[in-house]
């Protein structure tokens, strides 16, 4: 990437912050939003409250943290949004990867799960965390994520059962 | 399957293009000013704040309502914020400092609302720490309008159709909500709640003999009430509006009053009964059918002996089809669902 830097440590961290969590946070965008423009709108919103806050992070984990539940509450401000334009999901458009007939499918059924599932769902399952670092996260109660992640389960294996059984 | 999930989310990737372009954006944005409006002064008032142990307060820094509607480009919004007062009042605790910065209602006045049907209130609200330090997004506020005779864990944002967006600017998270109209409780008392607590049941206190709602003085967080003086774009009240008021009020003193009442003329959902247990932060949280994740405060249920939460209609938002009933015996508490009949 070809960084426009006017030479300051401020912009010089942020560029290399960007480049190490911009495809992560364009992810979970993605799964609340459901299609490119939007999701490239959050990442961009995300970022530039990362920016200018001021907060001193401690550890990469605790900068990451961060993002995620700032790009998750932008998410869900937007979906809450009133005059949003929804706009549905067009699986074959805006993917990019290999391997898609496999990954696809899947990637759908995540995005079809109720909004209050998916930050939990993304940080258990891209991100590795448990149910605890996830509830200490969202600062909700660990029996709530963990409540969460089971009824998310349950919908994602019912579906793809679906899925796989209808081919 | 595990895999499988990972896998579909490695399979989502930002482009070169738009990542580079939104990098230079964010870039630039920093190095831009946030523009300050002025605002004419136009005595045209739909509704105006009392006062409710508040000061009016020139806040000079402050962007107005206008300015903040008009951030997330409604522009049409804007201009009716701009055609208030731009008076402001604050309300304040050792902490933070609460600005109301207004409120109107009208039709339409969103042009890519999704609900242009109906009549719609809107108003703006900011916070900002007293010491200086910058709020940020990651501070979690919530606002809601009670109405006077209805609990606020009763009746508040989550009923009305509510709505929110939200920005910081210069430390100051500012808050537009768009909810049900307002005006509809032109004679009944509304207020704004400020706080950071999700079911408005420790925040606040109901008298409800009165109906009036009130601060709790000993909450150990962040609460604040601004009461509004409504008065309704016409003077008279169409008369469906105040029969839409009346059923609700109605509903509401019912579900309220009645419980015993309405618990015999309703029939229980058996599978929804359950005991809850007291979390750390001392709520009760109830998952059950398309209810998910209800926080229900055991202060207040142990408090009462018993709570209850109202489900309306979707429609209409007048009519109660189900309603949870919490109650305390003998150190447990447990909850049931009833369906209207």
């Amino acid at each position: 990437m070809n960084h426009s830097l006017d030479g300051t440590n401020k912009e010089e961290q942020f560029a290399r912050d960007y480049e190490v969590y911009v495809n992560d946070i364009y992810r979970l965008c993605f799964s609340f939003l459901k299609n490119q423009m939007d999701a490239e709108d959050a990442v961009q919103e995300t970022f530039i409250k990362f920016y200018r806050c001021r907060n001193i992070f401690c550890t990469e984990e605790h900068k990451k943290a961060w993002l995620v539940v700032a790009a998750s509450n932008h998410c869900k401000d937007v979906l809450k949004h009133w005059w949003r334009k929804r706009i549905e999901f067009d699986s074959g458009e805006e993917i990019v990867g290999e391997s898609k007939d496999m990954v696809d499918e899947m990637l759908e059924l995540v995005m079809q799960l109720p909004d209050k599932y998916k930050t939990a769902v993304y940080l258990y399952y891209y991100e590795g965390y448990d149910s605890k670092q996830i509830a200490k996260l969202l600062n909700k109660p660990d029996s709530t994520i963990r409540t969460y992640l089971q009824k998310a389960r349950k919908m994602l294996k019912k579906e793809w059962i679906v899925s796989e059984g209808s081919k | 399957m595990d895999e499988r999930v990972k896998q579909a989310y490695e399979s989502v990737q930002i482009s070169e293009k738009a990542k580079t372009r939104i990098f230079h954006e964010i870039i630039a944005s920093d190095k831009k000013e946030v523009k300050r409006r002025i605002f004419s002064k136009v005595a045209i008032f739909v509704m105006c704040v009392l006062a409710c142990s508040s000061t009016i307060y020139a806040a000079h820094r402050l962007l107005r309502a206008g300015a903040i509607a008009s951030m997330f480009g409604e522009e049409k919004l804007a201009k009716r914020f701009e055609a208030m007062s731009d008076e402001i009042v604050t309300a304040e605790n050792d902490i933070y400092r609460a600005y109301f910065l207004g409120a109107v209602s009208g039709e339409k006045l969103c042009e890519n609302e999704i609900d242009v049907e109906n009549t719609k209130s809107y108003f703006v609200v900011a916070l900002e720490r007293k010491d200086g330090e910058n709020l940020t997004y990651e501070d979690e506020i919530i606002v809601s309008p009670f109405v006077q005779g209805i609990a606020p864990w009763q009746f508040n944002i989550y009923n009305m159709e509510g709505s929110a967006t939200r920005q910081v600017v210069d430390g100051v998270l500012y808050c537009l909500y768009a909810c049900s109209d307002l005006e509809v409780f032109a004679n009944t008392g509304v207020y704004i709640g400020v706080t950071d607590e999700d079911v408005f049941a420790d925040a606040y206190v109901y008298d409800s003999e009165s109906g009036i709602i009130s601060l709790n003085e000993e909450y150990d967080g962040l609460n604040f009430l601004f009461e509004l003086s409504t008065k309704a774009s016409n003077e008279d009240v169409e008369e469906d509006t105040l029969s839409r008021q009346n059923d609700f009020m109605e509903n509401g003193r019912q579900a309220i009053n009645n419980l015993d009442e309405m618990m015999a003329n309703s029939m229980l959902d058996e599978d929804s009964v359950m005991e809850l247990q007291e979390n750390e932060e001392g709520f009760l949280i109830y998952n059950y059918d398309d209810i998910v994740d209800l926080h229900i405060s055991a202060k207040a249920v142990q408090k009462h002996g018993r709570d209850s939460f109202s489900f309306m209609d979707a429609e209409t938002n007048t009519k109660i089809v189900k309603f949870l009933v919490v109650e305390y015996v003998e150190g447990k508490y447990v909850a049931k669902l009833y369906i209207c009949e």
